[in-house]
């Protein structure tokens, strides 16, 4: 699938978390890696720190990949010589939760 | 169910199990068998003699038979197959492999009708109260390790399942004989001169395996729950030095998750039990060649262990 | 001896049972896909924590499964949703499946393997495409069976999911097209009611929700599941029965839409065996389509021994026969004569044959590579 062609749909609309199940996470304080069990479709993730920022920021009021992008350059969670954030990082996350269920439009 | 197999004569022992059947407790489970097959009677009457037993009617979790398929193939390619209450699940094998497809079966049991557990692909045994979680992919040097713990004064939960309680997240013991492999039989019973073994088995689709029979203290107390405390994934490897690498959390729950054989039904309480089985444990990748020192680190680690 | 019939009826009567009756119990449970159903009677009963641990651990551990089945059809359903609605026809579920999402009572602890919808023959060909663009591809391969579907029967092939192996059966009505009864699907589905607030999911209105069942069970000879089959149809009755005048209704709508013998079998065999409360006047009525006495005597014979679990314990030397003369006539019910004979002699000759000489095929391509593991080996264990 070209993923060029999803992500320039996706970053105009505003996404939120899937209404479909709920979100349970397992974390520890010996790695940055975060499992998710996600009740909807039953799946257990291994999530990296960034894809969870992202899932979090989510939680609330629906978001646009621009929002996401404001908000988390903003927030102390990255490392300020990490910033600014890749657009194509947002947009794959993006694009891949919108494939695996845990997020929709 | 006080008896045990050995205080009953072989021919009265013989007799029950091609007739009604004979009811063996193994922990949780009590399986009722029936069997005409005499390499399956003898090799049970040597493995089992230790398992309180009961000929009497009562309640069984599994009611199995092995036996000889009613074909014409008989006469040709002998053959042996394996019935769980009138259903058989597998197609048939070798005759010769007519005590395996038991013990297999029964594995098989468990791990498709016993999901009042979470059950994980793994070896469990335990030392001063703390258990260890061997889990581990087949050929990842598991069994012999385990067999090397039980011989060595662990005592034996199980070598193929850990059985976790998700309620209190205590681990059940389910006392087996231990299936060797190839290489693995000749390394026990050169370990250790008081190991005993079954008959040896050839040309499964796993090679040529053994079952090694467990210590009697393992079945005596194997109602005895106990507290996961590590959780290590075995790996041998020719050559290699002893090496326990700590691994991180989160990749260990993903890791017990795929060894799981029943993780992905447990829904949200599997979800739960595996996190709380993580949280109490240190976990490990462990590599190794020498049973000696592997057995030396697991002493170790469970002494340092408050 | 029926001890889950027995403990169906009154489920009270348990209490007093032996280790050894449980252990029956337990099995003819397990051979009528029932324990999970159990474990949810005996708990609604307040029953389950005076059960014995060894027989308790069986329900559990089924239920455990029947829960889960349920997460991911709930997940099947919205996937279906998803891909069928820019059709602009609402989504029609049958079945288990609409007992789930209605929240109705046979739902507790009820497996089924497939998902059941039912769609308007002028879409069907529209909702194929669109299910197979989200990866629920054609099961049958076969030619002949895939021209006996299209031209015979009341619903597509099967469809199953590439990623998540879940089935679909896509219906365009509830019978074959050649069957000795003829149901209008557009009158059931103009009589469907929506079960979701959110979503434009549907459901069979509750008279052709239960007659629809009977159907399945009585016409369509559906009865590997006779038991469980028949649980729905007495939960269905006793909740939609609650309300007196819904047995008018019933009766009334069975001889509207053609489907009046297999309702009067529902309601014989559902009181005569699950003690259903079924009032006096909508058995004995006049409008229900009963056969002559004779018959009904034959019968009664047949769906006994066919509706009781399918394990040894409750079979007797007519069991195999009865199972065997009911699969006939369903199939005769289906079709006529002539188009039955060479549809049997296919499956019954042909097909092992013709599976044969692919396995023959299979086994030479082994040798160049081409080797296809059997799911039903023993593999997992070291």
């Amino acid at each position: 699938m070209n993923l060029n062609g999803a992500s320039l749909k996706v970053s105009h609309s505003a996404w939120s978390l899937a209404t479909s199940g709920e979100y349970h996470w397992a974390q520890w304080n010996d790695s940055d890696e975060i499992v998710l069990y996600f009740t909807g479709s039953g799946d257990t993730f291994l999530i990296s720190y960034f894809g969870y920022l992202l899932l979090d920021a989510l939680k609330g009021s629906p978001k646009t990949a621009e929002d996401l992008d404001k908000l988390l350059s903003a927030s102390d969670s990255i490392p300020h010589d990490l910033l600014p954030i890749p657009k194509e990082m947002i947009d794959s996350h993006l694009f891949h939760f919108q494939k695996l269920g845990l997020i929709e439009l | 169910m006080t008896d045990t197999i050995s205080a009953l004569p072989f021919d009265h022992f013989s007799g029950f199990l091609k007739g009604e059947g004979i009811r063996i407790e193994t922990g949780p489970f009590i399986t009722r068998l029936q069997t005409k097959l005499t390499d399956v009677i003898e090799n049970l009457a040597l493995l089992y003699s230790d398992y309180p037993i009961s000929t009497e009617a009562g309640f069984s979790d599994f009611h199995l038979d092995i036996h000889k398929p009613n074909s014409i193939r008989r006469w040709i390619h002998p053959q042996v197959n394996f019935t769980f209450d009138g259903i058989t699940p597998f197609k048939p094998l070798p005759r010769p492999q007519a005590y395996a497809i038991f013990e297999w079966g029964l594995n098989w049991c468990i791990s498709n009708y016993a999901h009042q557990y979470l059950i994980i692909h793994s070896a469990v045994l335990e030392k001063n109260g703390a258990a260890i979680v061997l889990p581990g992919i087949p050929g990842a040097g598991k069994s012999t390790l385990c067999a090397g713990l039980a011989l060595s004064g662990w005592r034996l939960f199980s070598d193929e399942m850990a059985l976790i309680e998700p309620s209190s997240g205590q681990l059940v013991s389910s006392p087996r004989p231990i299936s060797l492999k190839n290489e693995s039989i000749n390394i026990i019973k050169n370990f250790s001169s008081s190991a005993v073994f079954g008959i040896t088995i050839n040309d499964t689709t796993k090679g040529s395996i053994a079952h090694l029979k467990p210590q009697i203290e393992s079945i005596q107390r194997c109602k005895e729950k106990t507290t996961p405390r590590i959780i290590a994934f075995p790996k041998y490897r020719t050559g290699a030095r002893t090496s326990l690498t700590p691994l991180t959390k989160s990749r260990a729950f993903m890791t017990l998750c795929e060894n799981s054989f029943n993780y992905s039904i447990q829904g949200k309480l599997g979800f739960e039990t595996i996190k709380s089985l993580i949280s109490s444990c240190d976990c490990f990748e462990f590599e190794y060649s020498s049973l000696d020192e592997a057995i030396k680190t697991f002493d170790t680690l469970i002494e340092q262990m408050e | 001896m029926n001890l889950v019939v027995e403990a169906l009826v009154n489920p009270e009567s348990v209490k007093n049972l032996s280790d050894t009756q449980w252990d029956l119990l337990i099995r003819q449970a397990r051979s009528s896909e029932l324990l999970a159903h159990l474990y949810h009677r005996f708990m609604a009963e307040g029953i389950f924590s005076s059960i014995p641990e060894k027989p308790k651990n069986h329900l559990k551990s089924d239920e455990v499964l029947a829960t889960k089945q349920h997460e991911a059809a709930r997940w099947e359903i919205l996937q279906i949703y998803q891909a069928l609605e820019s059709i602009g026809t609402p989504l029609l579920l049958l079945k288990g499946a609409a007992y789930l999402h209605a929240d109705l009572p046979p739902a507790p602890g009820r497996f089924f393997s497939d998902i059941d919808i039912l769609v308007p023959k002028t879409v069907i060909n529209d909702a194929e495409e669109k299910l197979h663009q989200w990866g629920w591809l054609t099961t049958h391969n076969d030619d002949y069976d895939q021209r006996y579907y299209r031209k015979w029967m009341h619903e597509i092939p099967p469809l199953q999911h590439v990623g998540r192996h879940s089935t679909i059966d896509v219906h365009h009505n509830i019978l074959p097209l050649t069957a000795r009864l003829h149901p209008d699907p557009e009158k059931m589905i103009q009589a469907s009611v929506q079960i979701d607030e959110s979503f434009e999911l549907y459901t069979l209105c509750p008279a052709d929700m239960i007659l629809h069942s009977a159907t399945h069970l009585f016409h369509d000879g559906e009865l590997e599941h006779g038991l469980r089959d028949l649980v729905d149809l007495d939960r269905l009755l006793r909740h939609f029965g609650n309300d007196a005048s819904f047995w008018e209704t019933l009766i009334n709508r069975a001889n509207e839409i053609d489907l009046s013998r297999p309702l009067f079998y529902a309601l014989r065999y559902t009181s005569k065996i699950l003690n259903t409360p079924i009032p006096l006047k909508a058995l004995n009525s006049k409008q229900l389509d009963k056969p002559a006495y004779p018959v009904q005597f034959f019968m009664d014979h047949l769906f006994l021994r066919a509706l009781a679990p399918a394990h040894k314990s409750s079979n007797d030397w007519f069991t195999g026969i009865a199972r065997w003369f009911l699969y006939i006539r369903s199939h005769y019910l289906r079709m006529p004569l002539h188009l039955l004979i060479p549809h049997l002699f296919y499956k019954a000759y042909l097909r092992p044959y013709k599976e044969w000489r692919e396995n023959r095929g299979a086994d030479s391509g082994k040798k160049t590579g081409g080797h296809k593991e059997s799911e039903s080996e023993i593999d997992i264990f070291e």
